[in-house]
């Protein structure tokens, strides 16, 4: 499982670009969690993919329009995926 | 005071749109009701995907951004393949659809679809246009994205009551891209120059970033002074010159013996501006085994994809290809003269001839022959597609189109007008198959209502020629579905639109498979000043070869059919 973090300007669309570079592979999507960021907006994403995925996501992100930053995937285990926080979600 | 339909052709004129393509619909009435006057060429299509592949063709031939616009619903998903298209070929694309009124945006309302969301993974950029207020700034963004970086396709979906609302907003409007770094202090020369020096089989691949960021010259002084062996993708024919001494010719499924013996063979593959799909590498995992990959690209999402590479060189071809031109100035680089000669030399040319498919290559030959060298070739998708391009030699980056990537049946005779109101003085040649022209066949109405003289070429072998070759070679010939041998009359559908038709066939009496009369039929269908179309009847079960087979390396490509 890696950890995905991704600045981005909230343009129309750019979410679900990002969001489906994932889906096109056939990938779930665990947990995605998106919050402004000042001017901007910062997704995290779990994913359970191949290196060679990881590397193209990562590629096709960067190549997006609106897309900031795209940080190096960060390995974490399965367990260690956040579970739902109805307080985080109202504090975000 | 204008309305945003009269702001949208404005901004539309202040790009220097001078052509856009298109079919009117509820949606955008109010946009086809303002354009008398806007001073813009609107080139009514008889189907949607007719308009999309048209400015593709218009683009494609140009450099310039092709222009469409549909309407809501039906109209807009009938865009989808063309754009889809456009953004596998990396051709620069402005779509406009026009959608249901604000207020009724997801009602479910008549004619309301979200194209927006089905195009999101198909479109560099797209946007719900969401005041009249922002159409010239929205334009603006779209025309920069549309052709910057690697080009492509951008969507603005304009809803109807914005067309007519009245509103007063400076044209053109303004986009501010982000500032890009600049890749002239980091060129790699130290490690472009070592890799060099350390190979022993080198190999460039050229691919269409080439010509796309307008470096074909550039590349050609490169070739010219590395002088090893080069080979082009499809989408880059017309870069390396046929008749020298390095160039390799066609790579791919069913590129040259040369090429791809060569691909395999090489230790240092210096590829510029291809992005290495699989038509082009075979098996990706068994692609140029012993090589090193040196990747010229603009679009860093295509580094890495089939192979890691061992240097990248980010930037616009343009500028990166003369400054590796500036490292080879006053750096020697090892004689690879006897790998050039092992490489392009005749004991790598395709030493059989090619059985059934004979007649058609020596016809296209003899037409090749006849075309002028500005021409442009639009072929579709099949096996008419491969042999026009194994055949093409004319020095012209920007004259053979064709879809590559998506491989669109019935692209061609659209992209043919699109490309021929682009270059309205140049020939153009538009080679289809019998199964592709019946796509898009309504365009022959188009063709003669503009008198476009596009030549219509239809290589009718009354099978889905490229389908049955798969079917007959690894389908133990179970010709499923690929039967057309029922093919209407295509003289008498030319003539019912008033195009001018001839009929060849094969003359088995003859040497060359073809009648004495083969140049006579060529030169009136060719240097006629109006639309022709010629059939030419191929022989049914005539394959395209040399041929990778799905999932085989590059060297083990057939090079003709087992005897049955």
């Amino acid at each position: 499982m890696h950890r995905y973090q991704i600045r981005y300007l909230n343009s129309q669309g750019t979410l679900m670009r990002i969001l489906s570079t994932v889906s096109r592979r056939g990938l779930d999507l665990p947990y995605v969690y998106a919050q402004p960021n000042g001017g901007e907006h910062r997704l995290t994403l779990y994913i359970e993919s191949s290196p060679k995925m990881i590397a193209q996501m990562c590629r096709d992100w960067r190549a997006t329009v609106d897309v900031l930053e795209v940080s190096e995937p960060e390995e974490v285990d399965p367990k260690d995926v956040p579970e739902y926080d109805s307080a985080q979600t109202v504090s975000a | 005071m204008p309305t945003g339909a009269d702001i949208v052709w404005a901004c539309l004129s202040a790009q220097g749109v001078d052509t856009v393509f298109g079919y009117p619909g509820g949606a955008v009435i109010p946009l086809y009701d303002a354009l008398d006057g806007s001073g813009i060429r609107h080139i009514l299509t008889r189907h949607e995907q007719g308009a999309v592949f048209a400015a593709e063709g218009y683009a494609r031939a140009t450099g310039k951004t092709g222009v469409c616009i549909a309407t809501s619903g039906p109209g807009a998903t009938n865009l989808i393949t063309g754009i889809a298209d456009a953004k596998m070929d990396s051709v620069p694309l402005v779509c406009i659809t026009g959608q249901v009124r604000s207020a009724l945006i997801g009602t479910d309302a008549f004619q309301e679809i979200d194209v927006f969301g089905m195009t999101l993974p198909i479109t560099k950029w797209s946007r719900i246009v969401r005041s009249a207020a922002e159409i010239p700034d929205v334009l603006a963004k779209a025309f920069y994205i549309a052709n910057s970086g690697r080009p492509g396709p951008v969507l603005i979906d304009i809803p109807t009551d914005f067309l007519k609302a009245v509103i007063n907003v400076a044209v053109p409007g303004h986009y501010e891209p982000p500032p890009v770094s600049s890749s002239v202090n980091s060129f790699p020369t130290a490690n472009l120059l070592s890799l060099l020096r350390q190979a022993q089989r080198p190999v460039v691949l050229v691919g269409a970033g080439v010509k796309l960021s307008g470096a074909t010259q550039a590349a050609q002084r490169l070739l010219n002074r590395l002088r090893i062996p080069a080979g082009a993708t499809v989408h880059a024919l017309g870069v390396i010159p046929s008749e020298a001494p390095y160039s390799l010719g066609m790579v791919g499924m069913h590129g040259t013996r040369a090429a791809n013996m060569a691909l395999h063979e090489t230790d240092l593959l210096v590829v510029l501006g291809a992005r290495l799909d699989d038509r082009v590498t075979g098996d990706p995992s068994r692609f140029a085994p012993e090589a090193r990959i040196v990747h010229f690209e603009i679009d860093p999402s295509q580094l890495d994809r089939v192979r890691r590479g061992e240097l990248a060189v980010i930037g616009d071809l343009a500028e990166t290809i003369p400054q590796f031109l500036q490292v080879l100035d006053g750096n020697e680089l090892p004689d690879f003269s006897a790998w050039r000669e092992t490489a392009c030399g005749e004991s790598r040319a395709e030493v059989r001839t090619r059985g059934g498919a004979l007649p058609a290559i020596r016809f296209l030959d003899e037409l090749y022959a006849l075309m002028p060298p500005d021409g442009v070739v639009v072929a579709d998708v099949g096996q008419h597609q491969m042999w026009a391009a194994q055949r093409y030699r004319a020095m012209n980056p920007r004259g053979f189109l064709s879809s590559g990537g998506l491989g669109s049946m019935g692209f061609a005779l659209p992209a043919a007008l699109g490309a021929q109101l682009a270059r309205p003085e140049a020939t153009v040649l538009c080679i289809s198959g019998d199964g592709g022209v019946q796509m898009n066949i309504q365009e022959l109405a188009t063709i003669q209502r503009f008198k476009l003289p596009v030549k219509l070429l239809i290589m009718d072998n009354k099978y889905l020629g490229m389908v049955r070759q798969w079917q007959q070679l690894f389908y133990d010939r179970n010709y499923a579905e690929t039967d057309l041998s029922d093919n209407p009359d295509f003289v008498a559908i030319a003539e019912a639109y008033g195009i001018k038709s001839a009929k060849l066939g094969i003359d088995r009496s003859s040497e060359t498979g073809l009648p004495p009369n083969t140049n006579d039929v060529m030169r009136d269908f060719l240097f006629s000043p109006e639309a022709r179309l010629l059939v030419f009847e191929c022989p049914p079960e005539a394959n395209v070869f040399p041929m990778v087979p799905s999932g085989a390396a590059l060297s083990e490509m057939l090079l003709e059919e087992k005897e049955a």
